[in-house]
C-alpha cells in the first residue's frame, strides 16, 4: 500500500553534484525541496576520515563507495547476438552510491570543454570538408555554445575553489596556462597545485619540444579556500588517494566540501537516504510529471508528489528511470553507430618508462589530478 | 587466486596479510601516509620514512 506524502515544490532524484547544486539554487529561491537518494548518507569525518581513507583494498579494489550489484545489477553484451551478463566488478565506468555521488570518488580534474567541442560537427566539417564524417557517424552540434556555458563553468570553479592557471582571460593569452582553451571571464580561484617530480619532468621536456604544457585544473586545492557559500576547503596534502576514494582532508571539491554543509541547515531542504525511486509518476496526459514513487530501506512504498521532478542520478539510471516510467522510447540498438566514443590518451606506460628511466619518481605522492604521465589528459565523449 | 594473492601481499596489514609491510617495503610504498606537503617539491629524492599502515606500525604498538 503506497502512502501519499504532502506535496513538495521539487523532488530531486539522486543527491550528487547535480542534485546538490540544484537543491542549493532552488532552496535559495525559497522552494521546498526533497532529495531522494538510493545510497547511504556520507560525510568526511564518518565515512572517509584520514585515519582510514587510505585503504586501497576497501576503496580501490573492492569499490566500497560504488553501487553494489545487490542494489542494481547491470548487464552487458558486446553485440545483440550475445546474452547480456551481469557486471560483477566495475571497470570502464564507476556508478557511484550515496550522498555526494560521483563527487565523492572523482579525482577532481576540472576541465572545461573546448569551444569546438560544442559545435563538433560544424567544426570538423568546416575544417576537413563535408565528406570527412562517415555517414553513420551521427554527431551533432550541442545547441549551446561555450559562451553560453562560460558563466556556469566559472560559477562551478568558484564553488569548488579549482586550482589552475588561466590560458585565456577575455581573449588575452596568459603565459603558463592552456593557450588553446576558450576565453575565461577570470583566472582560477586558487593557484595551480605544486608539481611532483614526474609531471615537472614532463613539463620541462614538453616545453623544450616547443609545446605548451600547463598545470591541469585541479579540484584538489593548492591552498585553503572559502567558497561563495561560506564553506571552507583545506589544502591538499598530496596523499594520492583521490580517485575511487573520498578525501579525508576536505581538500577535494565534492558536495560534502562545498554545498551540503549549507544545504543541510536550510529548513526548506530535506534529504531522504537509502530510498530508491522506482518510477516517475505522470498525469493523465502522460506529458507532465506529478512526482515520484519510492521505496524506503524497510521496503515501504511512498508517493512523493512535486511540481518539479529533477533527474540527478547517474546518466544511465536517469535514462532507465525515464524508460520504465513511460517517458520517451528506447532506441533500436541496431541503429547505434559503430563509432562509439573516441577518446584521447597521452602516451602510455612505455613512453613513461623510457622518459623516466633511472629517476626516483615518488609516484605515490601525488594528487589524482597530477598523474599527468599516467592518466589520460582529457577524454571527450562524442554524444550520438 | 592471483587477485587474492596480490591483495594479501599488498593490502594494508589490518587485513592480516602484508606482514611487517614486507610487500610495501619491497616496492618502496610508504603506505597509509596522508601528508607529503614537505616532500612534493623535493624532486628526485628518495622518501626516507618507513611505511605505516592504517593501524600504525608494529613498533608503535608493542606493549
Amino acid at each position: 500500500m503506497t502512502k501519499k506524502l504532502p506535496a513538495k515544490d521539487a523532488v530531486i532524484i539522486g543527491l550528487g553534484w547535480t542534485g546538490s547544486i540544484l537543491a542549493e539554487a532552488l532552496t535559495r529561491a525559497g522552494l521546498d525541496v526533497v532529495a531522494i537518494e538510493r545510497g547511504p548518507w556520507r560525510d568526511t569525518s564518518t565515512d572517509f576520515p584520514t585515519t582510514y581513507a587510505p585503504d586501497e583494498l576497501r576503496y580501490r579494489v573492492r569499490h566500497d563507495l560504488f553501487l553494489r550489484p545487490a542494489q542494481e545489477t547491470m548487464t552487458f553484451r558486446n553485440n545483440a547476438s550475445q546474452t547480456a551478463l551481469p557486471i560483477r566488478s566495475w571497470g570502464s565506468f564507476m556508478p557511484p552510491n550515496g550522498v555526494g555521488g560521483g563527487g565523492v570518488h572523482w579525482n577532481a580534474e576540472t576541465w572545461r570543454f573546448l569551444p569546438s567541442d560544442f559545435e563538433l560537427k560544424t567544426h570538423l566539417t568546416g575544417r576537413y570538408g563535408a565528406k570527412f564524417l562517415p555517414e553513420d557517424m551521427t554527431i551533432q552540434d550541442w545547441g549551446v555554445s561555450y559562451d553560453d556555458l562560460e558563466p556556469h563553468y566559472d560559477k562551478f570553479e568558484y564553488l569548488c575553489g579549482t586550482s589552475g592557471k588561466a590560458g585565456n582571460i577575455k581573449g588575452a593569452k596568459q603565459d603558463g596556462g592552456n593557450p588553446f582553451e576558450g576565453a575565461r571571464s577570470r583566472d582560477y580561484p586558487t593557484p595551480p597545485q605544486k608539481q611532483p617530480y614526474g609531471p615537472a619532468l614532463f613539463r620541462q621536456a614538453a616545453k623544450e619540444m616547443g609545446y605548451h604544457p600547463f598545470p591541469q585544473p585541479s579540484g584538489n586545492l593548492s591552498e585553503a579556500y572559502t567558497n561563495p557559500l561560506g564553506v571552507t576547503l583545506g589544502p591538499c596534502t598530496f596523499c594520492g588517494f583521490c580517485e575511487w576514494f573520498g578525501c579525508g582532508n576536505y581538500s577535494k571539491a565534492s558536495p560534502q566540501t562545498t554545498l551540503l554543509p549549507v544545504l543541510m541547515r536550510r529548513p526548506n531542504f530535506e534529504a531522504r537516504t537509502l530510498c530508491e525511486v522506482s518510477r516517475i509518476n505522470l498525469d493523465g496526459t502522460k506529458k507532465r510529471a506529478t512526482g515520484v514513487t519510492y521505496v524506503d530501506s524497510s521496503g515501504e512504498e511512498w508517493e512523493q508528489p512535486a511540481d518539479l521532478v529533477l533527474l540527478c542520478a547517474f546518466q544511465l539510471f536517469n535514462v532507465h528511470l525515464l524508460l520504465i516510467s513511460g517517458v520517451g522510447a528506447p532506441y533500436e540498438s541496431e541503429h547505434r553507430t559503430r563509432h562509439g566514443r573516441p577518446q584521447l590518451f597521452l602516451p602510455g606506460d612505455v613512453e613513461r618508462q623510457r622518459l623516466l628511466a633511472g629517476q626516483v619518481l615518488q609516484s605515490f605522492h601525488c594528487v589524482g589530478c597530477h598523474r599527468i604521465l599516467r592518466r589520460r589528459i582529457q577524454r571527450r565523449q562524442l554524444r550520438p | 587466486m592471483l587477485k587474492n594473492t596480490q591483495e594479501g601481499f599488498l593490502a594494508d596489514p589490518v587485513y592480516g596479510g602484508n606482514r611487517n609491510m614486507a610487500g610495501w617495503k619491497m616496492i618502496g610504498f610508504p603506505g597509509a601516509r596522508y601528508d607529503y606537503r614537505d616532500w612534493i617539491d623535493r624532486h628526485n629524492e628518495r622518501y626516507p620514512l618507513p611505511p605505516v599502515g592504517i593501524g600504525g606500525r608494529s613498533e608503535w604498538n608493542r606493549a
